[in-house]
């Protein structure tokens, strides 16, 4: 008899409910799932907030899922598990700023309401026309992005909803709608779709 | 009065706003406005694209097995640290209360020789010994004790020995004793651990 069904692939499609609570019961395909499932978004989520520095990202990216799998007693399924996971992830990321005693490079303005320059590419956005350009342009105006504003944009990316966002960043609901309002203004400033 | 141009740039704050909330397609005003905007339906779309673009991946992201691996080996790291500390520290624990306890033992036992029979008995032995004395312990001496005191202890029939000072191994055997109470036996061991003084 196939054994087929037992494979992590068989079971790729289950929702993060069905899968938490089977990696709780101990199941390591439950959690290996879990882990395929979110390892990309926040792998990238650390590296933007982390200014891409790729070797602090893949401590804290390690720190991080040590945590999740040593932690996932305290997921409450109240809410969603991307949302606990990139509020485990803001954590780490804000541990190790703490540690490090240094800021990822942020951007020139506050988060008021102003906007940055970009310092000057040089290029004419209408020559951005791959989609891989336009990736890396991306990268490179997130960057200069207050990280509020960066990070309220990378969890937009990632399907939080502005509830879950302000209840991790610990603002109010409005501020973090205005957070990705100034977002998306200065992203459009600086980029051509 | 505001102008023609301050109304639709309202308008169009209004809506992008509405646009970055999501809330858009629920409202009919916003869709209206929507309808008739380019500005705010090329803001709408701007974010929809921007919002699907998959991010640049800088650097390699581990494997699964490879994080779990790290996740045993931290735990196994744990669990040996434990184990060389705190193990340790439960054994000198356990040590020093064995040891505490043997001398807080030694030093407040009683050992109490009541005769079982009339004073001109036959047989005095010794009761049990306090369970902080060994079982086996080498004479140390023969401690030559004045007969006056049996004597006094024979009276009272009974002889109590207290362990309050530390002493050393003696075994005391009375056998002079014999001699001097017309042929009564007596026969006393003490095994006393720690001094030679003895308190009658």
């Amino acid at each position: 008899m196939s054994k087929k069904c037992d494979s992590p692939v068989a079971h790729a499609g289950l929702p993060d409910e069905i899968l938490t609570a089977a990696a709780r019961q101990g199941s390591e395909q439950a959690l290996e799932i879990l882990y395929e499932r979110y390892r990309k978004p926040l792998y990238a989520y650390l590296n933007r907030m982390l200014g891409n520095d790729t070797m602090s990202a893949d401590d804290v990216f390690q720190e991080l899922w040590i945590k999740v799998f040593n932690k996932l007693s305290d997921y409450r399924e109240d809410g969603k598990f991307s949302a606990w996971l990139f509020h485990v992830a803001r954590n780490q990321v804000l541990e190790h700023f703490r540690r490090e005693k240094s800021r990822a490079r942020i951007g020139a303005v506050t988060d008021d309401g102003e906007l940055p320059e970009t310092g000057g590419c040089g290029e004419n956005p209408q020559s951005l026309v791959g989609a891989q350009e336009l990736r890396e342009r991306l990268e490179e105006l997130l960057q200069q992005l207050p990280q509020e504003q960066r990070e309220v944009f990378i969890m937009r990316q990632n399907d939080l909803s502005f509830k879950e966002i302000a209840a991790i960043q610990k603002c109010p609901l409005n501020t973090a709608l205005g957070r990705m309002h100034n977002c998306l203004k200065f992203l459009r400033q600086h980029l051509y779709l | 009065m505001k102008n023609e141009s301050e109304k639709i740039k309202i308008s169009c704050t209004i809506c992008e706003e509405a646009v970055v909330a999501g809330t858009a397609n629920s409202d009919p005003s916003i869709r209206a406005h929507l309808a008739g905007c380019p500005s705010c339906r090329e803001f709408a779309d701007f974010q929809k694209d921007l919002l699907a673009l998959e991010p640049v991946i800088k650097g390699n992201i581990p494997e699964f097995a490879e994080i779990k691996r790290i996740s045993y080996k931290r735990k196994d790291r744990t669990r040996k640290m434990l184990r060389l500390v705190v193990i340790p520290m439960s054994i000198a624990a356990a040590v020093a209360l064995c040891i505490g306890t043997v001398l807080f033992d030694v030093q407040l036992t009683t050992v109490s020789y009541e005769p079982s029979q009339q004073p001109n008995s036959q047989h005095y032995t010794a009761a049990a010994a306090s369970s902080a004395a060994p079982d086996e312990i080498e004479p140390v001496n023969i401690w030559p004790v004045e007969d006056d005191m049996f004597a006094a202890a024979l009276e009272e029939n009974s002889v109590t020995l207290t362990w309050d000072q530390p002493i050393t191994g003696v075994q005391i055997c009375k056998n002079s004793m014999q001699d001097a109470r017309n042929g009564e036996q007596w026969s006393i061991e003490v095994f006393n651990l720690y001094s030679e003084d003895m308190i009658w």
